[in-house]
């Protein structure tokens, strides 16, 4: 009993000691914080190196366990100052630093104690998976739209299918009735020749309703030639598959991207530029994968994803392992605006110079559309006028100058006088392009 | 009955004239041209193949080594630019970042100083503000759609005006470089713009 005794309070005094000592090693490693207030610091302090979703592996590490690899004192140093910890001669710290390339992470002594920890349990217990919104939710119409449309399509094809067959059925039937009622067979042959048409017999019959009808054609065809040679090299509405089903609604659009973000050289020179790999891979460094609510009929979201991959597969990118190879091939997109080499086009002019002028006159809030139309509403870019003589002379007859610019004042200021005088009313003189000379021909073609 | 023939002959012309003109004008196929040799250009176009889409097998230009004209400068050539800088010489590395940081001021012209500020916001706006948001508080519209994430304000962090455009022009983290887009003269223009954004 004794000996009993005694073991029972061993044992208890064995339990109260480690689970003191327990306790105290918990309490050093306790990561005890706000989990929400951390996810918000944790998007806006740390996604721009580590995952959102904790699990991939990016510029940083992927966190999710990090928690229970390391110390909550270390962490706190390293994310504090890292820098600091490392020239400390921290075995961890210098480890890490090698295995990534040597890039240092941000210091970030602006994070309290507090905000690290709860940075810290967020990473510990992060919120489940955002719960995907069901399609129906988000966007039913979209979602719907192409599976009702492969429906009636399938309908069609089955009614038509169905048509034909009855038609058949019907053809023979009718022969079968005629079979039936001849008696002998010169009478079925004779049956047969009655309801033949014959064309000839019935052109001549109605001689007058068909020499007007081919009158008619006739003028049709004439204007259907007429119109063909007005709009030889007019490529209004030309819109042609390009190699990246690369949408300007979703890029300008719906993200509200700047026309002159990718097509740079437009406010430097002559050209308005394709936009090589490297600027696409600004945005899709990260962007790796089709996340939008808009989704065109008859497309998916994978669709987008695959075309997302083939830019990396142009730019020779591998996103899982974050490195470039090396090995890379042009995307070869189809020119849609082609100007001849005996026109001269200046976009810099026109969207630098002009831009204050044609957005007034044409009425639109980004310059490029007084030509290229509401390319923010295209998924596949298409020509949206004619881009012909005339029409660019319309507008340099109509557009008024900017006289306050203030190239013309410094330079210009007796001939401004002079067209002043010359142009509209005294005291509402209208200066148009044309005035300055936006007619003559060698001012393009030369 | 003798005039039927001319008849059929006169509809079947009609008829294949038509569908041949509808068929002409397809949306996906650009239309003809008149003289094709000078509308498709016979020199090099930028961003083109040397090749006229006209007649591809006896104008591909074999100068090139791998048949574009899209080609980078010869290795060496010094750009004029707009302010006169001279070429930026600090690399792409950890130590060519730090060096950047004690760059406190811009090679811009002074007197210029309200120009330049209005040009850089105006280029800002249309490179930058997508994703650091108009104010620079790294609340721009990407970052809105949760598109991009983790865009700091730039008052929370140390940068200079040299660290700006080191980073502009190399990139740094997940922020790529904007070399390709923008000119130096530029690049200080929006550096400056910055600082100021970091200020108010």
């Amino acid at each position: 009993m004794k000996d009993s005794r005694k073991e029972i309070h061993l044992l208890i005094a064995l339990g109260v000691f480690f689970s003191i000592a327990f306790q105290t090693l918990r309490a050093q490693n306790k990561i005890k914080g706000n989990a929400e207030n951390g996810a918000s610091l944790y998007k806006t302090n740390c996604t721009a190196c580590h995952a959102t979703d904790l699990t991939k592996k990016l510029i940083g590490p992927a966190l999710s366990r990090v928690t229970e690899k390391r110390s909550r004192d270390w962490l706190h140093k390293w994310i504090k100052n890292n820098k600091a910890l490392r020239e400390s001669g921290d075995k961890d710290a210098l480890a890490i630093y090698e295995e990534y390339g040597k890039v240092e992470m941000n210091l970030f002594p602006q994070l309290s104690e507090t905000d690290i920890d709860d940075i810290l349990s967020f990473i510990k217990n992060p919120p489940g998976p955002k719960e995907e919104k069901t399609p129906s939710e988000t966007n039913g119409k979209n979602l719907q739209d192409p599976s009702s449309g492969t429906y009636t399509k399938l309908i069609l094809i089955g009614f038509a299918v169905l048509s034909v067959i009855l038609l058949l059925i019907l053809i023979r039937i009718y022969t079968l009735i005629r079979v039936l009622n001849a008696k002998t067979f010169d009478e079925y042959k004779a049956s047969k020749k009655k309801i033949s048409i014959n064309i000839p017999e019935i052109l001549e019959k109605y001689r007058t309703l068909g020499y007007s009808l081919i009158g008619a054609l006739f003028l049709l065809s004439l204007f259907g030639l007429w119109d063909f040679l007005m709009n030889i090299d007019v490529n209004k509405g030309y819109q042609p598959n390009q190699p990246i089903y690369f949408s300007h609604k979703i890029h300008a659009g719906i993200n509200k991207i700047d026309c002159q973000y990718c097509h740079s050289s437009a406010k430097y020179g002559k050209v308005s530029g394709i936009p090589s790999a490297n600027v696409c891979m600004n945005c899709h460094l990260i962007i790796n994968e089709y996340k939008g609510d808009y989704i065109e009929e008859g497309k998916d979201k994978a669709f987008y994803t695959s075309e997302i991959q083939k830019i990396y597969k142009s730019i020779g990118w591998d996103p899982n392992t974050r490195t470039y190879s090396g090995k890379n091939e042009p995307i070869r997109w189809t020119r849609i605006h082609n100007m001849p080499d005996f026109v001269y086009f200046n976009h810099s002019q026109h969207v630098i110079l002009g831009e204050d002028a044609i957005k007034k006159s044409k009425n639109v809030d980004v310059v490029c559309k007084a030509c290229h139309g509401e390319v923010q509403e295209m998924d596949k870019i298409k020509i949206a006028n004619d881009f012909t003589m005339g029409w660019c002379v319309s507008c340099h007859r109509t557009i008024e100058v900017d006289m306050n610019n203030k190239y013309y004042t410094e330079y210009f200021n007796e001939l401004h006088e002079k067209l002043k005088k010359q142009h509209g009313s005294k005291a509402n003189p209208k200066i148009t392009v044309d005035a300055v000379g936006g007619i003559e021909c060698a001012k393009c073609h030369y | 009955m003798k005039k039927t023939p001319s008849l059929y002959k006169g509809f079947l012309i009609l008829l294949s004239s038509g569908y041949i003109l509808q068929n002409c004008s397809s949306k996906s196929d650009p239309k003809r041209v008149y003289m094709p040799d000078i509308y498709y250009s016979k020199a090099y176009e930028p961003y083109a193949d040397p090749v006229s889409p006209y007649r591809e097998e006896d104008n591909r230009v074999l100068l090139f080594k791998n048949g574009t004209t899209s080609l980078l400068p010869v290795i060496g050539t010094v750009a004029r630019t707009e302010d006169d800088s001279l070429p930026y010489t600090l690399p792409d590395s950890n130590e060519g970042y730090e060096a950047s940081l004690k760059i406190l001021t811009s090679p811009l012209d002074l007197n210029q100083k309200t120009e330049n500020l209005e040009r850089g916001k105006a280029i800002y706006q249309m490179n930058c503000a997508i994703c650091h948001g108009d104010i620079g508080d790294g609340q721009g519209e990407l970052v809105k759609n949760e598109k991009i994430l983790g865009v700091p304000n730039y008052k929370d962090r140390d940068i200079t005006i040299g660290s700006i455009y080191y980073v502009i022009m190399y990139g740094r983290n997940n922020m790529g470089s904007y070399a390709s887009q923008l000119t130096p003269a530029d690049r200080w223009k929006i550096a400056e713009y910055v600082m100021q954004l970091k200020k108010q």
